[in-house]
């Protein structure tokens, strides 16, 4: 076997372990260091891919099979409910680190199953509303607002928002108090955010990847007044 | 199919199927919104699977057709051209935020077989079934996407680091 066809059925599958594969890794130094460089290659890509699923996936979807309509309406908000409460019991009182910080937006946006059931679009003002009360002033719209709902993160009422722009989905979590900005975005269970210091608290810009969180950033920062 | 055993396909195969969902739409809830449709799906139609070990690949290929009627995906016919060369360069230093984007960025073509295989663990003649194109076109196409990746991981990292100093 020549280096070229191992190092090709090797990129297709790496766990190809026939045995001309083995004995020419063998007797050829170049591809035994390109193999070692490959499984650490591939390790860190199914760690990537491997993103985290929601406990209890399973039986939501088994109970949503069985059940009527109205169980599914009743049966949400209740879950929310609780999974808000336990957050916000177990969170209260603490003071977070810039890092835990920016976690904790993340926690809030996976634990947050209403914004599933999200609306096509509720119009630029309830946003507007949402910024204004945070000394922000929306000047032109950023995009379709699909949820909007007032929600407990780290023990304090904050505003939790949906909303779909040019760049992609994002969620913006409004939190009065402490003001925070964090510009490089960080991730934490495969969500990217970033933190965007305003008048009356922080905004954090929840999106799929750091590069989507940046841009949303942008288009935020760049549409809105945020002197007060 | 009993409700017994879908309730057992649901265990089996969820999580699977919400983070191929994820890496096909690249959305958390839409993710949801399309497994929660595959398994509606796969459960209207129960009665067309026959050979129950078979319904690992079957309820993929109803999360890939519900995400192609659902988000109107348009299919792109592509050539596999031939791998001119493989050079041993290295592709480590790589961090996790890196590769997020290269996969990102990968076209759905290269994406979509390497996802089979990896989250799905399927062979590449299940991969080439499912897909509806010849073995060696799979193997061409997986051994491009991570070529491709490790390509775009590397460049993502030299540019961050450039960026830093």
């Amino acid at each position: 076997m020549d280096c070229l066809t191992y190092r090709r059925i090797k990129l297709a599958t790496p766990q190809d372990a026939s045995r001309d594969v083995i004995a020419h890794a063998h007797t050829c130094d170049g591809c035994a260091a390109f193999t070692r460089q490959l499984e650490a290659f591939e390790q860190d890509l199914h760690t990537t891919l491997h993103v985290p699923v929601s406990e209890g996936i399973a039986e939501k979807l088994i109970l949503r099979r069985g059940r009527p309509h109205w169980f599914r309406a009743a049966w949400l908000p209740v879950a929310a409910a609780i999974v808000i409460t336990l957050t916000a019991l177990v969170t209260f009182n603490r003071v977070p680190s810039d890092d835990s910080f920016a976690q904790e937006f993340v926690n809030h946006v996976i634990s947050e199953p209403k914004t599933v059931e999200a609306n096509p679009d509720m119009g630029q003002n309830v946003l507007t509303g949402a910024f204004a009360e945070f000394g922000g002033q929306l000047q032109s719209d950023i995009g379709n607002v699909k949820y909007l709902n007032r929600c407990r993160i780290g023990g304090v009422d904050s505003t939790h928002v949906r909303i779909s722009t040019s760049s992609g989905d994002a969620d913006l979590l409004l939190r009065p108090g402490r003001r925070t900005s964090i510009e490089t975005p960080e991730v934490h269970e495969g969500h990217a955010v970033v933190v965007v210091a305003v008048p009356r608290g922080s905004l954090a810009i929840v999106a799929a990847t750091p590069r989507q969180a940046s841009e949303i950033r942008s288009l935020v920062v760049s549409n809105t007044d945020f002197r007060g | 199919m009993k409700q017994s055993t879908y309730e057992m396909i649901v265990r089996a195969y969820s999580s699977d199927l919400f983070r191929f969902a994820y890496w096909m739409c690249r959305n958390r809830w839409q993710a949801q919104d399309l497994v929660q449709e595959t398994f509606a799906a796969a459960w209207r139609a129960r009665d067309s699977l026959r050979d129950e070990s078979a319904a690992k690949a079957w309820l993929f290929s109803i999360l890939r057709n519900e995400h192609a009627r659902v988000y109107q995906r348009k299919r792109f016919e592509i050539e596999d051209t031939e791998i001119d060369d493989l050079p041993a360069t290295s592709f480590s230093g790589h961090e996790r935020v890196e590769l997020l984007d290269a996969l990102n960025t990968l076209p759905e073509h290269f994406r979509e077989p390497l996802l089979l295989q990896i989250l799905g663990g399927f062979s590449g003649r299940e991969i080439a079934a499912t897909l509806g194109i010849s073995e060696q076109n799979v193997m061409t196409r997986l051994t491009r996407a991570r070529q491709a990746l490790q390509r775009m991981a590397v460049t993502h990292d030299a540019y961050r680091k450039a960026e830093r100093s």
